[in-house]
């Protein structure tokens, strides 16, 4: 039997393919955001890390609390779970939980995660390099 | 231990040594000596074959526990044994040692609880004793979590090796066992007890096929089971009729059977027969005091033995110790009589047809009794080692004859040649040389493949059918005789018969026939209990009768003392519609019969020829063997292939059942009637010559063999085994053939008349 | 065959490639390489969309070995995620089912709480996030209202124990927060087991954490009913259940086990009709016999085929999305040419320039396949797409080199079930033997 494809049954995949697209394109990534973000971190981008606690500006939309943690973890590029318990015990937090919110946080607005790995915990460069930018 | 020390004693753990010593036995028998070497390396098959039961679970038990605790503390060893309770009398026996050592012993079977098999489950170690059909019932039921189950298994001792070789159990014991393998993807180090056997190559090639090489041997030189035997002869008068003796009794006096009477015969009259009470009488002399177990061949006469014992009892006012038990029996009386076996307080005798019936069971007896000759020597061997299982019992049998006073009218050849009493002497005689019927070696087994298939769906979940042709056909696994082709043929056929449905996917499933019967209970045997053809004489039912021949349409049959010509058989049904033969001699099929080897019809005529008079016959039975022995001279029948009769033509084959019907097939085939009929082919020559037969005989030595279809075209009665009702009738003519039809050997013979 | 020119991030790009070179389904980047079931997906969306307000849906989705139920599921799954839903998905297999008697409904909660994910946390594991977030929140919470954190975690629970087993549910997880307080890794550890459904025994649960009860076969309904009421106290929106591999009921042997658990999914779609299931979603996968087959499929639970039977006007393409079953029709010959436009896309990053195969070239590489596998190349996919992955890699490894000199090297056969058993499994004559 000669092989051939429908072209028109092609054409109408096509098109009804293009709506799905869209529509899942709107779900999974969040670009028509990506220019007012810019705006907004540029004003959060935090500092020397030496600054107090209630100077810190919020960073990703996170509160004091979070945002003064996810600060201090971007000290540093990488992070053995173990200091990090230490530090989110610090600031009487627990670890999974602060991750998650961070996590969250960094979806919402730049589609990725800020905090990647088990153990050890890696900060995510590409986030970096927004904020920065 | 006294003496010098035994060298395999210092191989087994200190524990056991201790045990051994505290038992205080004064040394280990040879086949234990043996036996602890070999099994304590862990990976050879051995074979222990024996005498005594004691003698080889130990010689088993001891290495495998001792492997046990030295190599993986948490290991499991698996014990098959035949029946519940030889399962219970092996618990008994490891209890003690076991406990001492501390592992656990789980005996297992229908009367479990289903909280300590599931104990077991979770933590799969220590012995488990287990039936075939348990085990089956654990593969199908347990399927994912098999892999956990027998990951740490480390030995199979399968016990009674010799009753499983052949048959439809011991299939599926092997089938098991390729099953568990492939799960554990490694092979089992198998240890088998036997009795001990003339051929001991054919338990190894059953215990471990294609491997036969690597088996090790270990038989005992000097351990012996006494055996004593006694066959009593019993003539009856010449002018009696043998009726079955049931509920139908009543049937048969109703009929008037006599109606027709020839007009050659006198008309003298006739009276019941005498020989059935007379042996009653000498049971009941004999058996009362202790367990016993009497096998007559057929359900009626387990009836008929059962009235007359009964009322023995009730007579003398003694209690009653006899109780019967086949496949038929009401609800009432099978629950009555198991619960009389069960208990040990009272002694008990069994009257059965079998020694397996399901739900039926019984520890070790004192003695058995055969009544008439056994269906085969192998099933004389094993009902005979039910009894004597202790040590220092020995086996005892007590057998019974019947033949009619010589020099009555219209003798067969069966009465002339006393063939009954020949025949039992002959398995007797090759009892004693160890010799049992070998399995036939292209055996298909097809049915046992069913219930196989069916199985493994259940522990998969559904399988495919490349998968399961792998599993069960594939080079090494039990059924790897059946072609592709035919593997596919017979998936078909269970999809016709709805045992089996493909999801989309091709996937097999149980189908809605399939799925009623796995979930019944009595799905994990492999066999089943032999029906038996009702027999029915214009409208009413003469009783029933075990029938292992094939049958066909014209055959002349002799029933309740009558010949009955064959006219109808109805297979579904089981029956037989016959009508009164008249004229002729009375044919020596008799039916509930076995299929006798052609080594016992050897030893028959062999048996004819000589002088010697076996030591274990009585009087009487000597008396039938002297007069068998006469008639054959006078008649000149050494060396003789037929007899001219008239409207028949015997033909002397003295060859087995399957080539006898294999020969009778190819006269059939040919165009001449000719049925088996005992070491006989009768033919009836219907106008033709002895010459024209012989010529035919001529034909037949020289032709190619034709097809199986053709062959079997008018064969009635060749269903066997359990699941044969649901084969194409192809397949089903193929099995028969294969299992039953002796064709090599029927050509033989035909060579060297013609 | 024009895609969108977005680009495509270079780990959705691996992680998608990396799936289908395994031949298994993609658990991330579904969106990127999905062709057609618009309408499918629409529907779908408005069940998450519902659920998330607090409602239920309950939704099975049929279709033939091949046609794309898992990948479908894990797309669902995906979304799920994005909308903040709580995702737990999980197969069936002859150990696992919704109801049992010896463990297997509890075996598969256990299985669904491990791998239990969230937006951060999509490969499973994500419970302890997920408490831990239920105690940040209602610290936050506390905060802002000025009330303590006890007093925020209490109200919040008492919501729990509105429900069956809610009782213990909630003193489990004032048990973690005691064991977060101490420092007690042990408690902690011990709470989120007891959560699992891991404890087989009362005994055990009550000396590990001084509860009464423990999930067991029964309760396993009513323990995702909780979870998903705690998801959402968590801040979460609610939670799917993701199920697939149904067919493993269908293929029990026994009627009674098989009618124990069609009457639990009976349950489940009841409470969904009725929205007593709140913020919790069902979604099921299995094959068109397991609904239709009136002797030992769904349809045999007569309850069932009432609830279940599809509008008989919906045949010949029109498709019914009104009731709760949706059956997605096997892959085309075109549905299957745009797959592979769409994996070419992906592989190139979302960058024309960089498409590594024309389109007849496209066209090209499924004549080929057809040719050694016939229809099978496009009905069960799954092995076909993974050589076509492979075949780009391979063209990216040569580059200049045509498609045409290096399929050869890539050696296409069916795909099949059958795992293992090389020699008889790729026997045609058993592939394609019919009863």
């Amino acid at each position: 039997m000669p092989f051939s494809l429908d072209r028109e049954r092609i054409a109408d995949l096509e098109d009804e393919s293009k709506r799905g697209e869209l529509l899942l394109t709107k779900i999974f990534e969040n670009s028509e955001n990506s220019n007012d973000i810019d705006v907004e971190l540029a004003d959060q981008i935090t500092g020397s890390p030496a600054k107090e606690k209630s100077e810190l500006p919020k960073i990703l939309g996170l509160d004091a609390n979070l945002s003064e943690l996810a600060n201090r973890i971007m000290d540093r590029p990488k992070w053995s779970r173990a200091e990090l318990v230490l530090l989110t015990n610090s600031l009487d937090l627990m670890l999974d939980g602060a991750l998650e919110s961070i996590n969250e946080a960094s979806y919402d607005i730049l589609d990725m995660p800020l905090l990647e790995g088990d153990d050890p915990i890696e900060i995510n460069p590409e986030v970096i390099s927004v904020l920065k930018s | 231990m006294t003496g010098t020390q035994s060298n395999s004693f210092s191989l087994l753990d200190k524990r056991i040594q201790q045990y051994i010593w505290s038992e205080k036995w004064e040394a280990l028998r040879d086949t234990q000596e043996l036996a602890i070497p070999a099994i304590l390396t862990g990976n050879i098959d051995t074979i222990i074959s024996a005498a005594t039961a004691a003698g080889k679970t130990e010689a088993a038990f001891l290495p495998a526990l001792s492997y046990l605790l030295s190599v993986d503390p948490n290991g499991l060893i698996i014990y098959i044994g035949p029946l519940k309770a030889l399962i219970n009398d092996q618990f008994l026996r490891l209890e003690k040692l076991c406990a001492l050592l501390e592992i656990p012993v789980w005996p297992w079977h229908g009367d479990i609880s289903s909280s300590i098999k599931s104990k077991f489950r979770k933590n799969p170690k220590g012995v488990l004793l287990i039936t075939p059909e348990s085990l089956e019932a654990t593969l199908f039921n347990q399927g994912s979590s098999l892999n956990g189950i027998f990951s740490r298994l480390l030995f199979v001792i399968i016990d009674e090796l010799h009753i499983f070789i052949g048959s439809e159990r011991g299939k599926q014991l092997q089938s098991l066992l390729h099953r568990i393998e492939v799960i554990r993807s490694k092979r089992i180090i198998r240890i088998g007890l036997s009795a001990t056997l003339g051929d001991m190559s054919l338990a190894a090639e059953f215990m471990c096929p294609n491997r036969t090489d690597a088996v090790a041997f270990i038989e005992s030189k000097n351990d012996t089971k006494d055996l004593l035997i006694k066959v009593r002869g019993f003539e009856e008068p010449a002018h009696t009729i043998c009726k079955p003796s049931s509920s139908l009794t009543n049937i048969i006096e109703a009929v008037d059977i006599d109606a027709d009477v020839d007009v050659t015969s006198k008309n003298t009259s006739k009276q019941p027969a005498i020989a059935p009470a007379q042996i009653a009488t000498d049971l009941f002399d004999v058996m009362r005091g202790s367990n016993n177990l009497i096998f007559p061949n057929s359900r009626a006469d387990v009836e008929l033995f059962t009235n007359k014992l009964q009322e023995l009892c009730e007579f003398n006012k003694v209690p009653n110790e006899f109780w019967p038990h086949h496949g038929n029996l009401s609800k009432e009386l099978r629950s009555e009589t198991e619960e009389a076996l069960k208990q040990t307080e009272h002694p008990a005798t069994a009257i059965c047809t079998s020694t397996l019936e399901l739900g039926i069971d019984i520890g070790s007896v004192k003695s058995v009794a055969q009544i008439y000759p056994p269906p085969s020597v192998a099933s004389l061997k094993q009902r005979l080692g039910r009894s004597g299982r202790r040590d220092n019992e020995p086996e005892i049998l007590r057998g019974y004859v019947v033949e009619k006073e010589f020099g009555n009218d219209n003798p067969s050849l069966a009465d002339d040649l006393r063939l009954s009493t020949l025949e039992f002497t002959a398995c007797i005689s090759l009892l004693i040389e160890k010799w049992f019927e070998p399995p036939v070696l292209n055996g298909l087994h097809l049915s046992t493949l069913i219930q196989q298939i069916l199985s493994a769906i259940g522990q998969d979940g559904g399988i495919y059918a490349g998968p399961l042709y792998q599993l069960l056909c594939s080079n090494g696994a039990p059924f790897s005789g059946i072609t592709k082709c035919d593997f596919l043929d017979l998936l078909s056929n269970l999809g016709k018969k709805e045992l089996l449905m493909q999801d989309s996917s091709g996937l097999l499933l149980h189908g809605r026939v399939g799925e009623s019967i796995v979930n019944h209970f009595s799905f994990y045997a492999a066999f089943s209990s032999p029906a038996e053809f009702r027999i029915v004489a214009g409208g009413t039912t003469l009783g029933t009768l075990p029938v292992k021949m094939m049958l066909k349409k014209g055959q002349r049959i002799l029933f309740a003392g009558r010949t009955w010509s064959v006219e109808d058989i109805d297979d579904d049904k089981k029956v037989i519609f016959v009508q009164r033969a008249r004229g002729g001699v009375p044919p020596a099929f008799i039916g509930g019969r076995g299929r006798v080897h052609t080594k016992v019809r050897q030893r028959m005529y062999e048996l004819l020829l000589s002088e010697d008079t076996p030591s274990y016959l009585d009087n009487m039975a000597i008396k039938f063997l002297v007069q068998a022995r006469s008639f054959f001279k006078k008649k000149e029948l050494e060396g003789a292939k037929f007899i001219d009769q008239g409207e028949q033509v015997t033909l002397l084959t003295w060859l087995g059942d399957n080539a006898n019907e294999a020969l009778s097939c190819l006269l059939g085939f040919h165009g001449i009637s000719a049925i088996a009929s005992g070491p006989t082919i009768e033919v009836q020559k219907r106008g033709s010559s002895v010459d024209s037969v012989i010529k035919v005989l001529h034909v037949i030595s020289h032709s190619d063999l034709p097809n199986v279809d053709l062959l079997l075209a008018d064969a009635s009665n060749i269903e066997r085994e359990k699941w044969d009702w649901a084969l194409s009738p192809g397949m089903l003519r193929q099995s028969y053939a294969s299992l039953y039809l002796d064709l090599p050997e029927a050509i033989d013979w035909a060579t060297q008349v013609a | 065959m024009k895609n969108s020119s977005v680009s495509i991030r270079p780990k959705d790009r691996d992680a998608i490639l990396l799936s289908l070179r395994a031949g298994v389904v993609p658990k991330a980047g579904q969106h990127l390489i999905q062709v057609g079931r618009t309408r499918e997906i629409e529907t779908l969306l408005r069940d998450i969309e519902r659920i998330a307000d607090g409602g239920s849906g309950f939704r099975l989705i049929v279709g033939e070995y091949g046609a794309g139920k898992s990948f479908f599921l894990n797309l669902v799954s995906s979304i799920a995620l994005e909308k903040k839903l709580v995702v737990a998905s999980a197969d069936l297999n002859p150990d696992r089912r919704l109801h049992g008697s010896a463990g297997q409904a509890r075996s598969l909660y256990s299985e669904l709480m491990r791998r239990l994910s969230t937006r951060t946390k999509p490969d499973g594991g994500a419970l302890p996030g997920i408490i831990e977030k239920f105690i940040a929140t209602s610290k936050t919470e506390a905060r802002a209202s000025e009330k303590t954190v006890e007093e925020v975690i209490h109200k919040k629970l008492e919501h729990l124990t509105e429900l069956i087993n809610g009782y213990d549910f909630a003193s489990v997880i004032n048990i973690y927060c005691r064991g977060a307080d101490e420092g007690n890794e042990q408690l902690k550890a011990d709470a989120v087991r007891w959560l699992r459904g891991e404890f087989s025994t009362k005994t055990e649960a009550k000396a590990a954490l001084g509860v009464r009860g423990i999930v067991d076969d029964a309760s396993v309904y009513d323990q995702l009913k909780l979870m998903a009421r705690f998801t959402q106290e968590a801040g979460y929106a609610g939670m799917i259940v993701a199920l697939d591999e149904m067919v493993n009921l269908y293929k029990l042997s026994n009627a009674q086990a098989r009618n124990g658990n069609y009457e639990q999914i009976l349950r489940i779609l009841n409470d969904t009709l009725q929205c007593t299931a709140i913020g919790l979603g069902f979604i099921l996968g299995g094959t068109p016999e397991f609904l239709t087959d009136t002797r030992r499929g769904l349809y045999s639970y007569p309850a069932l085929q009432g609830r279940l039977a599809e509008n008989t006007f919906a045949k010949d393409g029109l498709v019914d999305l009104t009731g709760p079953v949706i059956r997605l029709t096997s892959l085309t010959p075109e549905d299957f040419y745009l797959l592979l436009c769409k994996i070419r896309h992906v592989h190139a990053g979302g960058d024309r320039t960089k498409y590594l195969i024309s389109d007849k070239g496209i066209e090209g590489f499924m004549i080929h396949c057809s040719k050694r596998i016939g229809d099978a190349y496009f009905r069960t996919p799954r092995t076909t797409i993974k050589y076509f992955a492979d075949l780009l890699a391979m063209l990216e490894q040569n580059s200049g080199s045509s498609w045409e000199s290096i399929v050869g090297a890539v050696d296409i056969i069916a795909d099949t079930e059958i795992s293992g058993n090389s020699e008889i499994g790729d026997d045609e004559d058993f592939a394609s033997f019919k009863l």
